[in-house]
């Protein structure tokens, strides 16, 4: 029933020419430099140390390794990592 | 900074270590239940300091609770706990609030005076001058009487035209603007010459002798009184008798009547720019010192109506661009109304004339010709202006060349 929903909400999203992360909550994962990323629509953390932050979202599991990382600020909605950034993957 | 960033400071904050293995269940059920963390850092795999509202550490609590951390609170932080141990310490408020006093009362003097605008005048002059009305460096600000500075600076430095004493916090600024052309030797002998051409209508001598009677007319530098006396007078007797040359400062004034003369004309027709809608655009985009220019310059229009736009950056890049856009325009003639014409001309004639005429002459007159030049499309008038002025102004003699 929710993946009807998203992908409903998603179909709505593209047919109206809207952004996909306004409708629903569809993770946004804007990097900055490399050295910050901030994660909107995240759904908590799953394993954090100075190397690896492992962060679960709508689309699965988003993996931010580098070095020195850290955890900047979290909210409900929006996390943000700092530390020196070397590759982010989303893991399904 | 963002007020997320200052609001913690002022509601104050708690840093926290928290201690257990299942870390990231205790932030998740934190921040579920509203808590917003920050600068989390892990210092080892059990081990975690973060910060957070000192409002919210009940629910953190209870997280940790929950998941079996365990929570101390490291450091209290921000206004509140400022304030908390700034109470208790009784000398840092003392100490706090005597160096707030000391400081306002320090800022009710003035601790500098400086001097602006003197070329010839040397500062040490005007500063001891200034002293001497009350302005000087240690006195209480509200002390100082700008008016009486001012004046005395006058008084005492002929040299001095204009000024102005500004008080800005501690220091005192006295402008000052010196006179040009000042005789240096402002007593020495010599006659009062005419201005200008003009007809005499008063003649009024203190010292010397007079030159001209009412109803003459006199020519630009013409002697009006003499500062040389004539012999056999009793003045002329006394200077020699005394062993000096017969010659005084002249002083007396002369008033006349001076013809002033001004041209003005106005157009019986004006042009009006209508844009057609066509444009023609031309960028320059620079990098540094580098230009590049796309377009022609010369737009394919007769008549046109230039814009500017431009932007530029010097951060992170020194980048800038300009865009001419040249609009073409359809130029229309409109009739302006005659009278209107003739008004505007007048005022014009009127005003050149009057602007040629010295501070202090009196409109006697005022006569105005206006002429209609149908073929070359203007009205053309010509003013003439009379006034009564003061005609004469000193000039000095080197009486050894006049001697001689």
């Amino acid at each position: 029933m929710e993946r009807i929903r998203e992908s409903l909400a998603e179909r709505l999203a593209s047919a109206l020419d809207l952004p996909q992360d306004v409708v629903g909550d569809l993770p946004k994962t804007t990097l900055i430099g490399d050295s910050r990323v901030l994660v909107e629509n995240h759904r908590g953390l799953i394993r954090y140390s100075p190397r690896e932050i492992r962060i679960r979202t709508a689309r699965g599991e988003l993996v931010v390794t580098g070095t020195r990382l850290h955890i900047g600020s979290i909210l409900r909605q929006e996390l943000v990592v700092g530390g020196r950034i070397l590759h982010i993957e989303l893991r399904r | 900074m963002r007020l997320r960033s200052v609001w913690p400071v002022i509601g104050g904050y708690v840093i926290i270590r928290a201690k257990g293995g299942r870390l990231e269940a205790f932030i998740n059920r934190a921040v579920a239940a509203g808590v917003h963390l920050w600068r989390l850092e892990r210092i080892a795999p059990h081990l975690l300091v973060a910060r957070a509202a000192a409002g919210d550490f009940p629910r953190l609590a209870r997280a940790a609770r929950l998941h079996g951390v365990q929570l101390r609170i490291v450091q209290k932080a921000g206004l509140p706990f400022f304030l908390a141990r700034a109470r208790r310490r009784h000398g840092f408020i003392v100490g706090g609030a005597l160096c707030a006093a000391l400081l306002y009362g320090l800022s009710q003097f003035i601790w500098f005076v400086r001097v602006e605008g003197n070329e010839r005048l040397s500062a040490e002059e005007v500063l001891a001058v200034a002293a001497g009305a009350g302005l000087r460096p240690g006195v209480l600000r509200d002390e100082v009487r700008r008016d009486i500075v001012e004046r005395r600076l006058h008084l005492e430095l002929p040299q001095i035209a204009w000024t102005a004493v500004n008080v800005r916090g501690a220091v005192a600024t006295v402008r000052v603007v010196e006179r040009t052309g000042l005789d240096v030797d402002a007593r020495g002998p010599g006659h009062i010459v005419s201005a200008g051409d003009g007809v005499v209508e008063r003649v009024t001598v203190i010292r010397g002798e007079a030159l001209v009677a009412p109803g003459d007319t006199v020519r630009q530098g013409q002697p009006l009184i003499s500062g040389l006396l004539s012999s056999g007078s009793e003045s002329y007797d006394d200077k020699l008798a005394r062993g000096e040359l017969p010659y005084v400062r002249a002083e007396g004034s002369v008033r006349g009547r001076v013809w002033y003369r001004g041209y003005g004309e106005a157009p019986l027709f004006r042009t009006i720019d209508e844009d057609t809608g066509r444009v023609h655009r031309l960028l320059t985009v620079r990098i540094g010192e580098r230009e590049w220019t796309f377009g022609s310059p010369e737009p394919p229009f007769a008549d046109v109506r230039w814009e500017r736009r431009e932007g530029a950056w010097k951060r992170p890049w020194d980048v800038g661009w300009t865009l001419h856009v040249a609009h073409e325009v359809r130029r229309l003639r409109e009739p302006v109304a005659e009278a209107l014409a003739r008004e505007a001309a007048m005022a014009a004639a009127l005003a050149q004339a009057r602007q040629q005429m010295p501070v202090g002459a009196t409109v006697v007159q005022e006569d105005v010709q206006v002429t209609i030049d149908k073929e070359a499309g203007v009205v053309r008038a010509s003013a003439t202006v009379e006034a009564v002025q003061e005609l004469g102004r000193f000039s000095p003699v080197a009486i050894g060349q006049e001697e001689g």
